[in-house]
């Protein structure tokens, strides 16, 4: 559920049992964490190559692995990109924004996205005037970008949707779009009167001022809302929310994301019905959703065990936990945007990939760029001071043949049998030596191994 | 057509995902690799046309719907012999290309009224890189315009489709051959830093050995590919000297370098798509820009007109220029009218431009009236499908028929 087991999770899980173990993960704060944040990197300055070096080594240290995961997916689904919010501290901001509602509700993650100070810089609705009159005194629409993506990426999608999944269409077959470019001009009315503030960098919303906000009434997805004056205004954003929270549609498009995220990209229509009927039952409450996910007998299916593609940051994170890998999270900076997953800089609203999509995240380029770093990752000299300590695990472990050795390696890597054939040909490839080079070329082999791209 | 490599790769992978693989066409192949190149350059985000070629007989009404994002007359670059259309500033590389008769400018370009999700950036790019523009999906995965070329294409050392950061899609056929993706010819392939020919051969074993689960078989199909062609690839570039000045700090102009050596080498390469990003200029867009003294959407294309105009000087003295067409699209225009935040939201139409030796450089198609009447949702309307741009290429420049490709019959237009 997290980004792969280290053999510190691996023994918990194993002590406690699945039920109790995913118990403790829906609650994080209850896991004692202390050992992760210490080897958090200090804020040397305020650049994001620090804020982000922070993350990345979270991913890989904390016990709290559903949050960081949750957090993660969080960023995807809401994708910003520092490259036009340019406010490294607006951007850690909106990362604790995300983590500390990572398993909290979804509306209270839809309300604190519009009004968060990095993704109004992003989608621009910062400073957005909806009271703004050309030389006619002619009212200049609000810009629409924000109030376009908040319902296409981040709660509606692009069709209208059962409570299973599958798309509504009319008699040609064409999917029933869920909104109208008015819906949008009339949000994007609705949401001015916001803008970012430099000196509270730190506090996630904005400021919000009346003389920006367009105060009257807007008609949006069919419910008309009066329009609110003076400081009241702000609170329309909760107005906006309320409405999308009350679409048929979102539930099941939310439910299917977590699933494909978590899950399996091709769930079964029960599955996206059952998960998006407790998302609706208890209001959004994405712990009780998820929760919902993760016990769903799909979850533990044949079908999905061991059968999803691993994503960038799955293969790198997961890589490096399993072998107890030492990272101050540089590394992680330069191989996650080589392998397009970069946090903080995907390339578009639209994301790393989209949902269900994780396999455009897989080409000729890719898979053979997941090699060159997979050797990076296993080099004796480490790679930006990440590294694997191949020698102790060798002597530790009392590994002294290379049946030993690959077995050793298989067992933490894949967590699965390995067919006959490639365990030969590791052991072939040691010749006979268990030396620390032999030891680190098995490893990279088994990093490059097409069992190890599945989650 | 007989069994490959790449067919039974092809077959293998489809059997993997559980999709049914076309019946290869009697009479396919008849095409040779290489022969013919389009090279697609996607400008993501939505291209602002009407701040990109400017039409001086509309110039009072466009300063209307553009009081501050508009350009001052004196700042655009006028076309010989032309006077009622002109670039903005940033444009002079295609100023020069148009004057070389290389260039053509494709007004009013857009997907047709009744196309799914006008203004969705994904739905828009699917239409563009499909040409199916009501996104009727049946069971059969989605093919795109280019593959459907493709599959008529001999099979050369490589896929005839690569994909440069312009998606895979528009390359993908329905049997045949599989497009390939490649990042930088540098990076794709192998880095092994200790003991590397026993590395490397146990790596190729490993590859060869085929897999029960179909993500991980789907990974090794991929690695397997990219094995033997990086090396092909490798091998056939290593001696390329480009015959041009390609700009620094430009990533387009990067990639298009990639695809000079990929055509250069003699591959089989057929159809090449790139891509460049930063278009969605919904505020700002005349703002400052480090280093330069251009606004930020004019610098883009500055951008993008030095990176094809390096790219179209290179293949000339390779003596590729007449082989090779290069097209940029975008998934829309602009709204007519900026907006609050010196910006301009998703629109409709927008400018194309086409490049190459085989071009007839000119104007095409009607510049949009700005009248406000004849605006489409406040957008300047369509005069020109696009897909009546692709059944050109198709028609006039790859000698091949149409509606395959485009899926339906369009007008001509004549700038090839």
């Amino acid at each position: 559920m997290g980004f792969g087991a280290n053999p510190e999770a691996l023994a918990r899980l194993l002590s406690l049992g699945w039920p109790a173990y995913l118990q403790e993960q829906l609650n994080p704060l209850i896991i004692d964490d202390s050992a992760a944040e210490a080897m958090i990197p200090a804020t040397i300055d305020d650049w994001d190559w620090t804020t982000r070096r922070q993350w990345y080594c979270r991913m890989v240290y904390s016990k709290r692995q559903l949050q960081e995961k949750m957090t993660l997916l969080w960023h995807e689904h809401f994708a910003v990109s520092n490259e036009k919010v340019a406010n490294p501290c607006f951007m850690q901001t909106y990362e604790n924004f995300l983590r500390t509602n990572a398993l909290g509700n979804f509306r209270d993650l839809l309300i604190g996205m519009t009004k968060n100070q990095a993704m109004l810089r992003w989608l621009d609705n910062d400073y957005n005037n909806g009271q703004a009159y050309d030389s006619q005194g002619k009212l200049i629409p609000p810009n629409e970008n924000y109030a376009r993506e908040l319902m296409q990426l981040f709660s509606l999608g692009s069709a209208k949707l059962r409570l299973n999944g599958t798309p509504i269409t009319d008699a040609n077959g064409i999917a029933l779009q869920p909104y109208t470019e008015i819906d949008v001009q009339q949000i994007a009315r609705a949401i001015t009167g916001w803008h970012t503030n430099y000196d509270q960098c730190g506090a996630s919303e904005g400021v919000f001022e009346s003389y920006l906000h367009d105060p009257g009434s807007k008609t949006i997805l069919g419910v008309t809302l009066n329009g609110r004056s003076g400081t009241d205004g702000a609170l329309e954003v909760e107005d906006v929310i309320n409405i999308l929270m009350g679409q048929p549609t979102l539930a099941p498009y939310i439910a299917k994301m977590l699933i494909q995220k978590l899950a399996t990209e091709t769930p079964t229509k029960s599955y996206v019905r059952d998960v998006a009927a407790v998302f609706r039952s208890s209001n959004g409450d994405i712990k009780a959703t998820v929760q919902a996910l993760f016990l769903h007998p799909d979850f533990g299916s044949s079908a999905v065990v061991r059968s999803q593609f691993r994503t960038p940051l799955e293969y790198l994170v997961g890589g490096l936990r399993a072998l107890g890998a030492y990272t101050e999270g540089s590394a992680l900076n330069d191989w996650g945007a080589r392998c397009h997953h970069g946090i903080y800089y995907p390339p578009s609203v639209f994301s790393f990939y989209r949902p269900g999509s994780k396999v455009t995240l897989v080409n000729t380029s890719l898979v053979t760029m997941r090699d060159r770093i997979a050797d990076e990752m296993t080099v004796s000299w480490g790679y930006w001071g990440t590294y694997f300590d191949a020698q102790a695990m060798i002597t530790t472990n009392n590994l002294q043949t290379p049946a030993q050795c690959v077995d050793f390696l298989t067992d933490r890597l894949l967590t699965a049998s390995v067919q006959k054939t490639a365990r030969a040909q590791l052991i072939s490839y040691m010749a006979g030596q268990v030396t620390e080079d032999k030891f680190r070329g098995v490893t990279w082999l088994i990093l490059c191994s097409p069992d190890f791209q599945r989650n | 057509m007989s069994i490959t490599r790449r067919t039974l790769f092809k077959q293998s992978l489809m059997a993997g995902l559980g999709l049914s693989l076309a019946t290869p066409k009697s009479g396919a192949a008849t095409i040779t690799a290489g022969n013919k190149v389009v090279v697609t350059i996607h400008l993501y985000g939505g291209n602002d046309g009407l701040n990109t070629v400017i039409p001086l007989n509309q110039y009072d009404r466009y300063r209307q719907l553009r009081p501050n994002l508009g350009y001052d007359q004196s700042v655009l670059l006028t076309l010989p012999g032309q006077s009622e259309l002109a670039f903005a500033p940033g444009l002079s590389a295609f100023n020069q290309l148009y004057a070389q008769g290389k260039l053509a400018v494709l007004n009013g370009v857009a997907v047709p009224h009744d196309a799914t999700g006008l203004y969705d950036h994904a739905a828009n790019i699917f239409s563009y890189q499909t040409s199916d523009i009501r996104h009727i999906t049946t069971a059969a995965p989605p093919t795109g315009w280019l593959g459907r070329y493709l599959d008529l294409v001999s099979e050369g050392l490589i896929p005839a489709g690569i994909d440069l950061g312009g998606g895979l899609l528009p390359l993908t056929g329905s049997g045949g051959f599989t497009p390939i993706s490649i990042g930088s010819i540098d990076d794709f392939q192998l880095e092994i830093s200790s003991d590397a020919d026993a590395r490397r051969q146990s790596y190729t074993a490993l590859m060869n050995i085929s897999n029960a689960n179909y993500v991980a078989e789907y990974n090794r199909q991929l690695k397997l590919q990219s094995l033997a062609d990086s090396a092909i690839i490798q091998s056939n570039t290593a001696n390329y000297v480009p015959a041009a000045v390609y700009p620094a700090d430009n990533y387009l102009a990067y990639s298009l370098l990639q695809c000079a050596e990929l055509i250069a080498g003699n591959l089989g390469v057929s159809a090449l798509t790139v891509g460049y990003g930063g278009f969605d200029t919904h505020s700002g867009q005349n703002g400052a820009v480090y280093d330069s003294t251009l606004g930020y959407h004019d610098d883009l294309w500055q951008t993008v007109s030095e990176a094809i105009y390096a790219f179209y000087t290179d293949l000339q003295a390779h003596g590729l220029a007449d082989k090779v067409l290069i097209v940029t699209t975008s998934e829309f225009g602009r709204t007519a009218y900026e907006n609050v935040d010196q910006g301009t939201d998703h629109g409709y139409s927008s400018v194309a431009f086409a490049i190459g030796g085989a071009v007839k450089g000119g104007i095409y198609g009607d510049y949009p009236s700005l009248a406000e009447a004849d605006l489409f949702d406040a957008n300047t309307d369509l005069t020109t499908d696009f897909r009546s741009v692709y059944a050109t290429i198709a028609a006039n420049f790859l000698n091949t028929d149409p509606v395959p490709m485009v899926g339906g019959s369009f007008p001509l237009l004549g700038f090839v």
